[in-house]
């Protein structure tokens, strides 16, 4: 398949309009396309099990540094604490009746079909304003040789014509960010450093089935930008060469459920 | 959770630890094997073994012959008729074999599943049928565990393979059906020119026949080894030429379509026909030639050979591949390593297979056995990458390794390459011979390989294209440079040319750069070797050291070099293994290339290692960090009177007595682990021998040289300094002893190296040249510890000089920046310990006769013997 017939199918499949793009993905080293060196570990024999790998930090005796490490231990737990205690009123909220603004939790259901898993926040800003954010990802393979592992954002502004956010036409603009890894036939492409960068506008239509359950449909063109480095398709698979493409057309796509709180 | 639930929690959690803890403690730091050997010249094991789990690949079955089988009575069964023997084989998740029972019949001794039994424990045994009566003689059950994995090698059944072999010519030696695409691709490449360019010169070039062997030479020979190995060599050196004649003129043909090639080859081919039965030919390798240009002939040339021409050929393949199957099966796939048919004719035998189907009955068993075998036993004959046969004879199988599972590729649609061996071969094939170096010098005829060749680098650039692997793509392209044509050398050759493949192959070299990134070191624990190169990217700047403590012993082109070690400087050998290739077998080989003599080893009242796979090493320990290496050789097994009896026949043919009058004896040995610390990547080496026997015993220290002379300097009294000098560099051994070292050095052989079998064209014998022998030996002593320190570096700077070792006021050893302390004396405990005394660095390795202590940085390992995994 050519490269960018392949990743247009990406954008579409993966992506959503969300981007429309190739996307993300696990870090390196898990997808194999670094250097051999870094695969290449340290040999050793067999160790006596009771001290397989015994830090010498560990067998010192307490030192500055280790009564440094124990606070900043210390401080960690306390933030913990802390997330917990915030977790615990958000559970109470969730509970709640749908607020007077909206917020609500949204899923791309065609994105979960295709083992794209996602989910959005939408919160309203203004008295015609919203926020969206949604997060998608993927982190397994369709076939031995074909795979889209990525993991995207597309934060998007939303003007609701009605004034009436959570209900009806809206138009909106949106920004998105996207780390690949798509294996297809004998090649592998990886984002680059740099993500897949791009923008675009949308428009979609929100309907409510009950007070809290609705439904979205949205789409959205724009232009997106990539660098990926290309791989062997094999297990760490050695580097090809590198390459870049600029996208042009459907960024962002949606069918989703909606929850409103 | 109160504190009193957290309490018992606490405490249940130390109780159920508490076992564990103890066990780790009882667990013994050293394994004194008593096996008489660790592998088999022929199968003595089942495979898979009872409890194994296999995580990798595919389960194959595999079982001793009758006559082998040493937990079976199976005698019975065993016909010098191969065609009567038969098998069964079973497996089932019920170990009574009630129920879910997998049951199949074989005519070989091994199995392998259509389909890789599911994940789960599974239990399994073998039969012998008896001929007479039918009987079955099972073995014991034995269980094996099969866990699910990703990335399982899991290759077709025979079956799924046979399914898709297509029924026209050619198919074999190229892919008939994308001829006109592969004719465009390769239009005016280098390899294409290759071909064309010398069937231009072929087309004017006479014929040898087999009146052209210069048989007489055999004649001047009292011994019919040498005889036989004389005529096989002058046969092979016309057999051989005219194969590679018939072999560019058929692929002139599909590359040019030039029909002057096609009739030239065919006409060729039809003398040769008439050669079968010469009586000046002799040896296997050139009845697998007929074999092998017969079979090209018909697959390469198939439109153009008329029917009588295709009655005559598919009669002599015929002839020649029952023959070669006759042979093969119920041997081969149950020997450690048969060279020959693992080198070249088990390739050939393949795709002659393969180009018979459909039209001699027989091939579909000869192409069924030759696939299965492959699966069963190919291509590693172990997992860890690394040839134990040796460096030099390694590359005699190059074209095997690619083209075989090149061609089942292409057929199947499987990729042979993801096989994990690959990956793991380009890391020997890179650490065993670096651009610029010579061999590592693990086996016989290493002492020519100087730097790698053309040929090597073109194993490595289809390694490359295959797995992808950037370290076979560096390798390539460093050998290449900027002259494409430098691969080019010797690309057409029968072991180990890989130009036909290449024009195959349409897959890009990778990106390689990873050179740099290497680790210092490498360790291939079942083939027993170390390698350490202080700097992968260029040999000019690399010090390197070669360890073999190995489970083969000293059988095939392996030596008895156990607890053997090679350094280099610049990609020179400075201490090295000695002696010359004379033949397989003949007095100086034996008893100088072969023996323990020739090797960077110990002498034990004089007396060697022994041949064959009794001669055992192993490496129980390694450690390769990024600012220290060790490893432990143990070869306390090795030494004794040779009781192999293939290499007792072979010896006795070659009139050479393996006796203690020439280096072979009981000694008594309970003893012998050398422990090598790797200090970073200086160049120096610190090397601790512990040895122990029975009785009191001389131990004899031996280095050698190839290039110049040793110098040897007993001017300090606390060590004996030796030098050697490759021009470019140097290396010092600084051997410390408790006993007193009366050393020696010499430039005569044991026994002469006569070179009596490798003539020129011209009948012309080169001389060998001598090679320079130390040892050190100490008076007799039931213990003796020695210490090494050895430093291979650049010629110094004018003005300067190579470091000498300090001896400091408690007697510790310094060296550059670190510090050695030892045991040399007679009483306690051996041990060691090698300290870098750098202030941030936090490196060091210890042993007091139990586990060795290896520090890097923040981590600590305990090392503690473990027997590689070892089967046949």
């Amino acid at each position: 398949m050519h490269l960018k017939s392949l990743l247009r199918n990406v954008i579409l499949v993966s992506g959503a309009l969300a981007l429309g793009t190739p996307s993300v993905i696990a870090s390196a080293s898990e997808a194999g396309g670094n250097h051999v060196s870094a695969e290449i570990k340290p040999q050793h024999s067999r160790t006596r099990p009771a001290k397989k790998k015994k830090t010498a930090e560990a067998a010192k005796p307490a030192t500055g540094n280790k009564q440094n490490s124990e606070k900043g231990e210390k401080r960690k737990q306390n933030t913990g604490k802390n997330s917990a205690a915030k977790n615990k009123k958000a559970a109470k909220t969730a509970t709640e009746a749908p607020s007077g603004r909206y917020r609500a939790f949204k899923i791309n259901v065609p994105y979960a079909a295709l083992a794209v898993q996602n989910l959005s926040f939408e919160w309203q800003t203004g008295r015609a304003m919203t926020v969206d954010i949604p997060v998608m990802w993927s982190f397994s393979d369709l076939t031995d040789r074909h795979g889209i592992r990525t993991i995207a954002l597309q934060p998007e502004a939303r003007w609701w014509p009605g004034a009436n956010p959570g209900n009806g036409h809206f138009l909106g603009a949106h920004l998105s960010a996207a780390w690949f890894n798509v294996r297809w036939n004998d090649n592998r492409y990886q984002a680059d450093a740099l993500p897949l960068l791009g923008a675009g506008i949308s428009y979609g239509y929100h309907v409510n089935f009950t007070p809290n359950w609705g439904a979205e449909f949205n789409i959205g063109a724009g232009y997106a930008y990539m660098k990926y480095d290309r791989f062997y398709n094999i297990d760490n698979g050695a580097k090809i060469d590198n390459g870049s493409h600029h996208y042009f057309g459907i960024t962002r796509v949606g069918i989703s459920l909606v929850y409103r709180f | 959770m109160n504190i009193r639930t957290a309490k018992a929690i606490l405490a249940g959690a130390a109780l159920s630890v508490m076992p564990l803890a103890m066990q780790a403690q009882d667990e013994p730091a050293v394994l004194h094997l008593t096996d008489t050997c660790l592998m088999h010249e022929m199968r003595a094991t089942p495979s898979p073994s009872d409890g194994w789990v296999e995580r990798g690949r595919k389960i194959s079955f595999q079982w001793p012959l009758a006559t082998d089988c040493p937990y079976v009575d199976a005698h019975k069964a065993s016909r010098k008729d191969k065609t009567l023997l038969r098998y069964k084989i079973r497996y089932s998740t019920d170990k009574d074999f009630k129920k879910n029972v997998v049951e199949a019949e074989t005519a070989w001794p091994f199995y392998n599943p259509e389909s890789d039994p599911a994940a789960g424990k599974w239990y399994w045994q073998h039969g012998y049928v008896v001929p007479d009566n039918g009987a079955v003689i099972w073995s014991p059950v034995f269980s094996f565990t099969v866990e699910d994995a990703a990335g399982k090698f899991l290759p077709p059944s025979y079956k799924e393979l046979r399914g898709k072999i297509p029924a026209t010519h050619p198919r074999v030696y190229v892919d008939g059906a994308t001829l006109d695409a592969f004719r465009s691709r390769n239009a005016g490449s280098i390899d294409a020119n290759v071909y064309l360019t010398e069937a231009e010169k072929i087309l004017q070039t006479p014929m040898k026949t087999p009146a052209d062997i210069k048989s007489g030479m055999a004649e001047k020979f009292d011994n019919e080894m040498k005889r036989n190995q004389m005529i096989t060599r002058e046969s092979r050196r016309v057999i051989d030429r005219e194969e590679q004649s018939l072999d560019i003129l058929t692929r002139a043909y599909i590359l040019s379509q030039d029909t002057r090639f096609a009739d030239e080859a065919i006409k060729r081919a039809g003398y040769m026909l008439e050669w079968t039965d010469d009586k000046n030919i002799a040896g296997d390798f050139n009845y697998a030639t007929f074999f092998s240009v017969f079979t090209t002939v018909y697959d390469l040339l198939n439109d153009r050979l008329d029917a009588d021409m295709k009655a005559k050929l598919e009669q002599a393949i015929r002839t020649s591949g029952a023959s070669m199957y006759k042979n093969f099966n119920n041997r081969l796939e149950n020997h450690i390593a048969d060279n020959h048919v693992w080198q070249m004719t088990l390739r050939i035998f393949t795709m002659g297979a393969y180009t018979m189907l459909g039209h001699l009955p027989e091939a579909e068993e000869w192409a069924e056995y030759a696939y299965n075998v492959w699966l069963a036993r190919f291509p590693g004959l172990n997992t860890d990458g690394a040839w134990h046969n040796g460096d030099s004879y390694f590359a005699v199988n190059f074209r095997t390794l690619i083209e075989v599972p090149f061609f089942y590729s292409r057929i199947s649609g499987f990729d042979f390459f993801s096989d994990p061996w690959y990956r793991a071969n380009v890391l020997y094939t890179h650490y065993a011979q670096p651009l610029g170096s010579h061999a590592s010098g693990q086996g016989s005829a290493h002492v020519e390989k100087v730097k790698p060749h053309a040929t090597r680098a073109g194993y490595m650039d289809a390694l490359a294209k295959m797995t992808g692997d950037p370290i076979a793509a560096d390798y390539t392209l460093g050998f290449v440079g900027k002259n494409p044509k430098a691969i080019l050398r010797g690309s057409t050759g029968k072991s180990s040319g890989l130009s036909w493949f290449r024009l195959q192959c349409d897959r890009p070299l990778p990106e390689g750069g990873v050179f740099a990134s290497l680790p210092m070191g490498y360790v291939f624990p079942e083939s027993g070797l170390a390698i350490f190169n202080t700097n992968n990217e260029r040999a000019s700047r690399s010090a390197r050291l070669v360890f073999r403590s190995s489970p083969y012993g000293s059988t095939s082109h392996a030596l008895a070099n156990q607890n053997s070690f090679n350094t280099f400087y610049a990609g020179k050998p400075i201490f090295y293994s000695s002696g010359h290739h004379t033949s397989f077998t003949d007095r100086h080989s034996l008893l100088c290339e072969r023996s323990s003599r020739g090797h960077n080893t110990i002498l034990v009242d004089g007396k060697g290692q022994r041949i064959g796979v009794e001669g055992y090493g192993w490496i129980p320990r390694y450690y390769v960090g990024e600012k220290i290496g060790y490893v432990l050789g143990d070869a306390s097994n090795a030494y004794g009177p040779v009781t192999s009896p293939i290499w007792k026949d072979r010896a006795e043919k070659a009139e050479v007595p393996l006796t203690p009058e020439n280096g072979w004896d009981e000694v008594g040995l309970k003893t012998f682990r050398r422990h090598i610390v790797e200090l970073g990547k200086t160049g120096m080496s610190v090397i601790y021998d512990e040895l122990e026997a029975e009785e009191p015993r001389t131990w004899s220290y031996l280095l050698h040289t190839i290039q110049h002379p040793m110098a040897v300097d007993r001017t300090n009294p606390a060590f004996v300094r030796v030098t050697g000098d490759v021009d470019v560099a140097k290396g010092d051994a600084f051997i410390f002893s408790s006993l007193e070292l009366t050393c020696d050095t010499t430039s005569t052989f044991f026994a002469p190296a006569e070179n009596w079998l490798k003539a020129d064209a011209n009948g012309n014998f080169a001389k060998n040249p001598d090679h320079w022998h130390f040892s050190a030996t100490t008076p007799k002593s039931k213990v003796c510890r020695l210490l090494t320190v050895i430093n291979s570096y650049p010629n110094p700077k004018e003005g300067k000089v190579a470091p000498v070792p300090q001896i400091l006021k408690d007697g510790s050893v310094k060296m550059g920046r670190w510090i050695i302390k030892a045991n040399l004396t007679t009483d306690g405990v051996p041990s060691f310990s090698v300290k870098n005394t750098t202030p941030e660095e936090n490196v060091s390795v210890s042993y007091a006769g139990d586990a060795t202590t290896v520090v890097e940085g923040n981590n600590e390992y305990e090392l503690i013997d473990e027997l590689p995994s070892l089967e046949i």
